[in-house]
């Protein structure tokens, strides 16, 4: 079991390295000449070569990166080109802003999922699985941008009941700030509540046709101790992945997500990094997301071993 | 006691409405056994299931009525139907490891019947599984509780399996091939319990198996089914010495029996296959594959009726059906004599101390330092294979039998050792093989729906190793295609079809048609027939030695089926855990001396007939692994016959019998010889009539 | 048909006997497997409404896709422009729907060229298995660790947001899903007997590989292929929606007065990547 831990985490750093590697690679051709950017395209030869210079871009790429992996590693981000600022502050602030309306769609879309994915299970091909796959099916891929506008069509401009725009004052508590995250929280939920939704119910289909369910509904047990002692056990597994996998989905939605909504995020601040070619922003947003990414994987391939006696003890 | 009356079940298809079993009765006593005997598509488990009301959401039954103790069973609901499941019916499945839930330990997964029907806490549940699983001969029962299923073996977990059906003394026990998934001797270790518990417990058993040897080892009375209707039923002995019924019959006549006489035969074929539940005759059922029909059976469908004491027959002929002797005479004939490879036949292949290791599973964290223990598969074999012979190769799962047709092909190459074609050194690997090699070897693989490619038209498949091997054109090519079909008994028009439109059996004719288009010298069989129903791989033991006397190929005829292998094989190696245990002529090694593992092998091999006598040799524990193969005499482990030190510290010398048997034992032939006089009486009744 | 029914009231039981006879035709076939696979069926939905849009749109389109209203610059979703307005204040809707014969296009080529490459790859990989098999696929897992859209961004900012460089993108983002579909299936049918029965008869590997693995790998490759698609049109509108999306079609001459004068001189080109400034700062 440790075993197996530890080699999934060597694989996941593994893969984070790599992963930098290419986000350094790829905003490192970048084209455009950041000296030029900063300083205008006035600003004299000398100049723009001292801050080059400055920024240690005229170093090979290896070390470049070699130094740049480094300090992230140690906590040195630098500083953003486009704001002048310090970045980590800035990405925290961001960070901890999309964490709050993660969870907010977390909380949502999991038991949500879970839920609805089981009745439509148990009650198979029914009228009620029917909606249920077929509205699940509708929100697979739908991209957030469209989600969002008929959410808002109809919660803000038809009901009225929620804000459009989410931008938050700092300062103010989440308390108050709740509403304006429900119609951002939803949108980025709708996709992997699609997911979660289809994997239960593909999985404890499969598991409701196992012999061993058989093997416990001829002891004579009652359905619901046969769905809470037998099924479910098994058949939620294969939704602990999908729910790992989600967060990636979340990471990609919140993006576009936030910026429907004017949320301040870490979506929208990669998105800013990005329309600016604020190299060291987009690097260090970009990896950050990565490293999340990577850890919700090790977690929930881990949780599935713990879970699963059979790799358990193996 | 168990009442079936009149039973109908039905299922609701797409297509339309399919009666699965229709107007069934049978009646089972207290400690009795009755056995549902018949082959796929038969409705014997939708029988037992349907009668306790436990059927897919399809299927309904529409007739009939079933009392279990007189308490009729239809008219139960489903929250009365909860209270007897578990407690007064008690079910054992086919696969153990499948009928238990994987995330739960077996102790709780038991002591859940115990709360749940005997209305025990916590503690005394546990006590009652303890005493449940003593009862069924579990060693150390208070550490299997504790464990998972997938850390127990397929023996072990059908005895927790049984110990759970009977924790609450049912009135009714039903068994749906609980040993088919078990290997011979575990089968028959859970044979005697189930015959020795039947003794203790007072529950009526209804035994389910396609398996007509296993059917003798426990049954009392037996039901022959065929296409959802009982077509005789009768006492255990009654029904093996004078089925009347011809389908019992040409069954019985598909199974080999043992003998020792040098002649081959043939077995019984039935003609034809069972026919669609929807396309079923108007009259009696069998007449399209019987060989006494008349026209009056097309006229009405015969019911079952009595025939004599206990004995009921659906065939209105059945004054006619002959003894079983006198049918085998008239259906079979004999094809060869048994050849021995010392005296006719020059070596064709010889398989000279191969070894096929793999590296197992790594220890330890880091890539570059983990170590790796080998698995000694194939774990130096020498074997010789005789020109127009065929060597039957017999072992249990694990003993690397497959491995070494493997290493034979080339498919899995051999690691250390040599492997001579004609003589000749052949290159380990398939892939570094001569075309005209490779043209002499050719293989006919276990699992029919993977042989042949399912995009492609069966011609495509035979024609291929034509074009290939045989530098044939595409029009010589599929002239000879068709002449293959027709060599396997296929019509020629399946030349067109693709594979998802054939049965198994055809599609393993199939298989062996291709085999046969590069006119090899060898052909490897490994299990070809082991997932066929008993009809059809008698029909195919028959081709197999049609084409053999034909094309003068040689065979290496793998199997578990001591049975099947001996019926093809002139010369027979019984293989253990990567090693050849004993080797000989097929009579020499069917008669003692015998290594004790095949001794245990013969006296478990279930027999369909009810007078041979066994004498019971079971084998403890499991088969070794091949990451750890016991020291010395690597069968001392579980060795009925265990010597001491000398067999777990050296490894046994190879005695020489008669010809070119060898046995692989520290025991001298002799010793074994008077050891074993009795080990299998044949007492069967072709040679009392 | 391998599905049983089975609810847990219900009570499930062993599996029915198939009926044999009529068998179901191939066009009910197809639709069934594409009912059972649900991905396969968006993926057609999907093509189908942005092929209706890619002929009709024009005749759709709220507004005009090149009709620009400063009054309305930079807008986020109103009634009257449902999806917001760009920097120009033209409809990003009716730019969209526009836009979409060239998203499907895009989308089209990009998911194509994955399938061709991801299918090579994954078929490689797969059949010489070891060492090769595990670098290979584990560089692929890089990429997979990458949420798309942000992959997509990272890789776009850089490039820039020409149709070539969508399809790239497209291109690099879903060649490890397919290779990985494509593998699992060759490793999977490798040890095939009828795959086995080919080499013991001195088949070519590229014999074995295109006659005897591809075909069967054939209906899952297209599953993955048909999702990709759709997802792949989500993807370049979204990033359309981000503003690195398509390039609408420029009539003549406009390509000058969309880039402001202060345009870099290191991109050169007339129509190169203007990021959309965003209401963001
Ligand atoms: S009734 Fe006729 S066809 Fe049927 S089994 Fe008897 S003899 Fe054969
Ligand atoms: S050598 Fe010993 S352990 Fe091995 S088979 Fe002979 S008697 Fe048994």
């Amino acid at each position: 079991m440790l075993r197996f831990a530890t080699r999934r985490l060597g694989f996941v750093v593994l893969t984070i390295v790599l992963s930098s590697m290419i986000i350094f690679a790829a905003t490192q051709i970048l084209p455009g000449d950041v000296a030029t950017m900063v300083l205008g395209r006035f600003a004299s030869e000398e100049a723009k070569t001292n801050l080059r210079h400055e920024l240690g871009l005229d170093r090979p790429l290896v070390v470049q990166y070699g130094s740049w992996l480094g300090n992230f590693v140690q906590g040195d981000w630098g500083d953003s080109i486009s704001t002048r600022t310090e970045i980590r502050p800035l990405v925290f602030e961001r960070l901890k802003n999309s964490a709050v309306l993660a969870a907010v769609a977390f909380l949502f879309y999991v038991p949500v999922g879970i839920v609805l994915g089981l009745i439509a299970a148990l009650r198979r091909n029914s009228w009620i699985d029917q909606t249920i796959s077929v509205g699940s099916l509708a929100f697979i891929g739908l991209p957030e941008f469209v989600s969002a506008v008929i959410l808002i069509t109809i919660f803000s401009i038809e009901l009225g009941w929620l804000p459009s725009q989410s931008a938050i004052d700092p300062g103010t508590s989440w308390v108050t700030a709740f509403p304006k995250l429900i119609l951002p929280a939803i949108t980025v939920a709708l996709t992997s509540l699609a997911y979660i939704v289809r994997m239960t119910r593909s999985s404890t289909v499969d598991v409701l046709q196992t012999d061993y369910v058989r093997t416990a509904t001829l002891k004579g047990l009652p359905p619901y101790r046969v769905l809470f002692t037998h099924v479910l056990r098994n058949s939620l597994l294969p939704t602990i992945t999908v729910v790992a996998i989600g967060v990636g989905w979340l990471m990609g939605g919140l993006i576009i997500t936030e910026s429907v909504f004017n949320y301040s995020g870490i979506g929208r601040l990669l998105l800013f990094a990005v329309q600016r070619r604020d190299v060291p922003l987009i690097q260090a947003t970009a990896l950050l997301i990565v490293l999340i990414y990577g850890v919700s994987n090790l977690i929930a391939d881990v949780l599935y071993a713990v879970l699963n006696p059979r790799i358990r003890y193996n | 006691m168990l009442e079936v009356e009149g039973l109908s079940i039905e299922y609701e298809t797409e297509t339309g409405i399919l009666p699965a079993v229709r107007n069934v009765s049978l009646e089972v006593r207290e400690h009795e056994s009755f056995g549902i005997v018949g082959e796929s598509g038969s409705g014997k488990s939708t029988l037992a299931m349907g009668a306790i009301r436990y059927l897919a959401s399809n299927g309904r039954v529409t007739g009939g009525s079933v009392r279990l103790n007189g308490v009729e069973l239809l008219d139960l609901s489903r929250k009365e139907l909860r209270a007897l499941w578990g407690s007064r019916i008690g079910v054992v499945y086919q696969s153990p490891l499948t009928a238990l839930n994987p995330s739960i330990l077996i102790g709780k997964q038991l002591a859940e019947v115990a709360r749940l029907h005997l209305g025990m806490d916590r503690g005394a549940a546990m006590t009652r599984v303890t005493e449940m699983l003593a009862k069924v001969a579990m060693p150390d029962p208070e550490a299997v509780m504790r464990r998972y299923p997938h850390q127990l073996s397929g023996g072990m977990l059908q005895r927790c399996v049984i110990a759970m059906a009977l924790m609450t003394n049912p009135a009714l026990l039903i068994m749906d091939e609980p040993t088919t998934a078990l290997d011979v001797t575990t089968q028959a270790v859970v044979l005697d319990l189930v015959a020795e518990l039947k003794r203790e417990f007072d529950s009526a058993i209804v035994y389910i198996t396609h398996d007509l040897g296993v059917v003798t080892k426990i049954c009392d009375r037996v039901g022959v089914m065929y296409a959802g209707e009982f077509m005789e039923q009768a006492s255990l002995r009654e029904l093996f010495q004078r089925p009347l019924h011809p389908y019992t019959l040409d069954l019985l006549g598909c199974v080999p029996h043992f003998d020792r006489s040098p002649e081959k035969r043939s077995l019984v074929t039935i003609p034809g296959s069972i026919p669609h539940l929807d396309e079923l005759p108007p009259g009696c059922i069998f007449a399209p594959r019987c060989s006494f029909v008349r026209d009056a059976c097309r006229a009405a469908r015969p019911p079952l009726d009595p025939v004599g004491e206990g004995h009921s027959s659906a065939c209105i002929r059945w004054r006619i059906v002959p003894t079983p002797a006198e049918r085998l005479g008239a259906a079979t004939e004999a094809l060869t004599e048994l050849r021995s490879c010392s005296g006719d036949g020059a070596p064709l292949v010889e398989v000279d101390d191969v070894k096929t290791y793999f590296k197992g599973p790594g220890e330890g964290f880091l890539p570059g330092r983990r170590r790796h223990r080998a698995i000694r598969a194939v774990d130096g074999v020498s074997l010789t294979v005789c020109e127009g012979q065929t060597l039957g190769v017999v072992g249990e799962s694990g003993s690397g039998k497959t491995t070494v047709a493997r290493a034979i092909v080339g498919l899995t190459p051999a690691t250390e050792g040599e492997i001579r074609l004609h003589g000749r050194k052949l290159e380990p690997a398939a892939e570094s093989r001569k075309r005209g090699v490779l043209k002499e070897i050719q293989m006919v693989f276990q699992n029919p729906d993977a042989s042949l490619n399912p995009t492609r038209t069966v011609g495509d498949a035979i024609s291929r190793p034509l074009v290939l091997l045989g530098g044939m054109g595409r029009t010589e090519a599929a002239t000879r295609a068709r002449e293959l079909l027709e060599a396997v008994s296929l019509p020629a028009g399946y030349y067109d079809r693709l594979p998802n439109e054939l049965s198994g059996g055809e599609k393993q004719r199939v298989a062996i048609a291709r085999a046969f288009a590069a006119e090899p010298d060898l052909i490897l069989c490994d299990e070809p027939i082991s997932s066929l129903d008993v009809s059809v791989q008698g029909s195919l033991m028959n081709l197999l030695m049609k084409l053999q006397v034909e094309q003068r190929t040689s065979y290496v005829f793998i199997s578990h089926d001591l049975s099947a292998v001996q019926h093809l094989s002139d010369t027979i190696a019984v293989v253990y855990v990567g090693r050849v245990m004993e080797l000989g002529d097929a009579v020499t090694v069917l008669t003692p001396p015998f290594h004790p593992y095949t001794e245990a092998l013969l006296s478990a091999v279930p027999v369909a007939d009810p007078d041979v006598k066994q004498t019971p040799i079971r084998l403890r524990g499991n088969v070794p692994s091949a990451m750890d193969i016991p020291s010395g005499c690597r069968f001392h482990t579980r060795c009925p016959r265990f010597l001491g030190d000398i067999c777990r510290e050296h490894e046994p010398p190879w005695r020489h019998g008669e010809g070119s048997h060898r046995i692989y034992c520290h025991i001298p032939l002799d010793e074994l010889v008077q050891l074993q006089a009795e080990t299998l009486v044949l007492a069967s009744t072709t040679e009392d009539a | 048909m391998s599905e049983r029914n089975v609810t847990v009231e219900g009570i499930s039981g062993d599996p029915a006997p198939q009926p044999r006879g009529q068998r179901p035709s191939t066009r009910r076939l197809v639709w069934r497997r594409l009912v059972r696979r649900p991905a396969a069926l968006v993926g057609l939905i999907v093509f189908c409404f942005f092929l209706l849009l890619a002929v009709f749109g024009p005749y759709v389109a709220p507004y005009d896709y090149q009709a620009q209203d400063v009054k309305v610059r930079l807008q986020s979703p109103t009634v009257q422009h449902p999806f917001g307005t760009d920097q120009f204040g033209r409809d990003i809707l009716s730019r969209i729907v526009v836009g979409s014969r060239n998203i499907f296009l895009l989308g089209g080529t990009g998911t194509l060229l994955a399938a061709l490459i991801g299918t090579a790859i994954g078929l490689a990989s797969g059949y010489a298995g070891g060492l090769a098999d595990e670098v290979i696929m584990r560089l692929l897992d890089v990429l997979l660790s990458f949420p798309s859209l942000l992959l997509a961004l990272v890789l776009l900012s850089s490039v820039g947001p020409s149709n070539l460089n969508l399809v790239l993108v497209v291109t690099i983002l879903y060649v490890p899903m397919i290779a990985r579909v494509v593998r699992s299936m060759v490793l999977d049918l490798k040890t095939k007997e009828f795959v086995e029965a080919a080499r013991v008869r001195g088949e070519r590997r590229s014999y074995v590989l295109f006659r005897e693995i591809l075909p069967n790998s054939l209906p899952p490759l297209l599953v993955e292929t048909s999702m990709r698609f759709s997802y792949s049109i989500f993807l370049v509108a979204s990033l359309g929606f981000l503003g690195l999306g398509v390039q609408p079609p420029p009539p003549t001459g406009a390509c000058r007065s969309m880039k402001p004068a202060t345009s870099s001189p290191s991109r050169p080109g007339p129509c190169s990547f203007r990021p959309a400034p965003s209401p963001f700062w």
